[in-house]
């Protein structure tokens, strides 16, 4: 490999460099997956993941998350390693990532490998270099733990389907929502390239899957599944464009995760967004709000955004937003309403709803046990009663749970007198920023981070 | 009646004999109370010591298992890993209710019940604790090769954990060792692991690493400084999802 020649650089730097250019990649989920040691080697994994550390931004760390190598002949625009960057270049020799994962897992810094690269002269022959790396790892170094490699679009399928062998997850970046945005953004990728490999891999699952009902011990296909993540934020899409895909992603390629990931603005193109305020985080947390809906509470794309309303409430959680469309449902008697209809319930989530149902088989429930099963009250003592008594007198109107859902912080609602018979509204103005600021903090609490790994009841 | 408080070791065998005495007793379970705080005294009660005894505690275990499974067995351990003073009762409590309303394998579904619940939430609070621990524990290579983490838990964390580390690293010489209770668990290469108590523990060897663990140690904190994105920089966030409690001994925050 003439020139991958690097003037030399040290592993230090070249961790670096490596690190620096793979942060930007979303996923770093270690969970799906679960294999005890051999007794030969070293490592195991656990199908909750472990996170093993959180950087300064708060994201979990759980995988030595590095790319094989910054060099590449593509010049997408978003990215920081384009071709026509003049970034320092380098790459990890197949040795130097095996020595670097097993002595961090050895003293249990990480959960194991993200792998993932910038395109040496073609797709395929980045993806041989990898799976040399990777196979090296698995069958020199003996290493058991968790391993995520990115499949790259284009790559000939022999490799793909040897690679997902010996590898726990694949994945493929879907990059950006729409073939158009790809076309603007990534002249080198295309939709279609992008969908192939995707595709394999579900196969691969599946087939695997079925052999192992045969044979017992039958090798496994990316047993962790496949993942893939989106940009937002760098193209004009809107959020129902968006949840739309994604929930086309999960129907049809039996995705277990699609990250999204808020645009940073790492370069400057004349067709990219400027970004004054920072990276849309919020809207990408909305995005996860309405990916967990997807996934665990059984809400449809459609039921929480259409054409005529595309984007996210920003005050609002979607599950708060689409209580408050649907008024006519509650409030729901907590001791009888099905499961199903627990989870459409704002403050329930799906442990203190399966709690509940578990529970009120031996006796009834009350606002107190609610309290100790996990209900976040102050959201949803709107929409319930308990033996048919709702918590405070409330109204069941749109405009005043959303304003007392907004001043939250307080167990009851600020303007609720508890044991008085008077309750008193505060007028909400465009310009009153009572309590948003407070919100917006809160919005950071970024769940999806590590709510994979929540183990327990 | 006056209450019986059967006073008990801190230990599982402590608790759960004190749990078949606590049956052995026919005082009425409304009347008993076991309790592993040996200088609290309430007034109106009878002080009952507990003997640990093997066998009590064997027999106790099976019948746990035989009525509410091994998975809420397990749970029942996870409680008894508790910091809590008042696991030991709310063990016994919560035995009693499975036992008398025949809640079999249902058992911590009962949660309107005060006991279940309370021995639901210590669990459920030591698997947590155990979760974040199996992250955060930090290995240091000493010049023998042994790999040695000091950790500093609330719960009882060390006994639930090894098994994890046992099976991760089944070729490598390691200890763990728990700084408030002075307790260590050991792992020879290829064999069981096993618990004792060292009459000292030199922290002054045990700072005699390697070049080559320096030499990690330092490529380590270089990655997690770079593996920051600046932009979305939240030091609030880091400190909710790792607390500095955990951070004492950990590489990346020396």
């Amino acid at each position: 490999m003439e020139y991958l020649k690097d003037g030399g650089l040290s592993l230090m730097e070249k961790l670096n460099i490596l690190t620096d250019s793979a942060k930007y990649d979303v996923a770093c989920t270690s969970s799906g997956s679960e294999r005890r040691g051999s007794g030969n080697g070293m490592g195991n994994t656990i199908s909750g993941g472990i996170c093993h550390s959180f950087a300064g931004d708060g994201r979990c760390i759980s995988l030595l998350k590095v790319l094989f190598t910054n060099h590449c002949v593509y010049d997408c625009k978003y990215c920081i390693n384009r071709r026509s960057n003049d970034v320092r270049r380098t790459a990890f020799t197949p040795d130097e990532l095996c020595e670097l994962t097993m002595n961090f897992y050895r003293r249990n810094y990480i959960e194991g490998l993200f792998l993932s690269s910038g395109i040496i002269k073609n797709p395929t022959y980045t993806m041989e270099l990898i799976y040399a790396a990777v196979w090296k790892l698995r069958h020199v170094h003996k290493f058991e733990g968790y391993i995520h490699v990115k499949a790259i679009p284009g790559a000939d399928e022999l490799v793909i389907q040897k690679l997902g062998m010996i590898v726990d997850r694949m994945s493929v970046n879907l990059e950006l929502p729409t073939a158009e945005g790809l076309r603007n953004l990534a002249p080198n990728k295309t939709r279609e390239t992008i969908l192939k490999p995707m595709r394999q891999i579900q196969n691969g699952i599946i087939q695997s899957k079925n052999e192992l009902v045969l044979y017992k011990r039958a090798p496994q296909f990316a047993p962790a599944g496949q993942s893939t993540q989106m940009i937002v934020g760098a193209t004009p899409e809107n959020d129902y464009h968006i949840v739309s895909v994604a929930e086309a992603l999960y129907q049809k390629f039996g995705l277990k995760r699609v990250f999204y990931s808020a645009y940073v603005d790492v370069n400057e193109d004349k067709d990219l967004p400027a970004l004054p305020g920072g990276p849309p985080l919020l809207r990408e947390h909305r995005l996860y709000q309405a990916d967990f809906l997807m996934r665990f509470y059984g809400f449809a794309a459609k039921e929480l955004l259409s054409e005529s309303k595309p984007n996210f409430n920003v005050l609002l959680d979607p599950k708060c937003d689409w209580a408050l469309r649907h008024l006519e449902l509650f409030p729901m008697e907590i001791n009888r309403v099905s499961y199903k209809m627990l989870l459409r319930i704002p403050g329930i989530g799906v442990k203190s709803a399966q709690r509940i149902v578990a529970a009120r088989r031996m006796a009834n429930l009350d606002f107190e046990h609610l309290k100790k099963l996990g209900v976040v009250l102050k959201r949803a003592l709107y929409f319930i009663t308990c033996n048919g008594k709702m918590m405070y007198r409330t109204k069941i109107e749109e405009d005043y749970i959303m304003r007392n859902l907004l001043l939250t912080d307080h167990k009851a609602p600020a303007n609720i007198v508890v044991n008085g018979q008077e309750m008193t509204y505060k007028q909400m103005s465009l310009f009153d920023d009572v309590g948003f600021y407070q919100k917006e903090e809160r919005f950071r609490v970024l769940e999806e981070l590590h709510s994979s790994k929540v183990s327990g009841l | 009646m006056q209450t019986t408080v059967f006073q008990c070791e801190d230990s599982v065998e402590g608790i759960l004999t004190g749990v078949y005495d606590a049956y052995a007793s026919r005082l009425g379970h409304d009347n008993c109370k076991l309790s592993i705080d040996e200088t609290e005294y309430e007034l109106f009660c009878v002080y009952k010591k507990v003997m640990p005894s093997a066998e009590k505690t064997a027999k106790v275990i099976r019948t746990l298992r035989k009525e509410f499974g091994e998975e809420n067995f397990q749970r029942i351990c996870y409680g008894l890993a508790s910091y809590e003073k008042d696991k030991a009762n709310a063990v016994y409590k919560t035995i009693v209710t499975g036992l008398k309303q025949k809640l079999g394998y249902r058992i911590f579904e009962h949660l309107s019940d005060p006991y279940v619940m309370r021995l639901f939430a210590l669990q459920r609070n030591v698997g947590f604790e155990l979760m974040h621990w199996r992250g955060f524990i930090r290995f240091k290579e000493l010049e023998s090769g042994v790999l040695l983490a000091v950790f500093n838990p609330k719960n009882q964390i060390l006994p639930l954990v090894m098994p994890h580390f046992a099976d991760r690293f089944p070729l490598e010489n390691f200890l763990l060792y728990d700084e408030g209770r002075n307790l260590a668990g050991i792992h020879y290469a290829r064999k069981e692991w096993f618990l004792m108590e060292p009459e000292f523990f030199d922290k002054e060897f045990a700072g005699h690493v390697t070049d080559d663990e320096k030499y990690y140690q330092e490529l380590f904190k270089a990655f997690q400084k770079t593996i920051e994105i600046k932009a979305r920089t939240n030091p609030k966030l880091q400190m909710q999802m790792l607390p500095l409690r955990f951070r004492g001994n950990m590489t990346e925050f020396e």
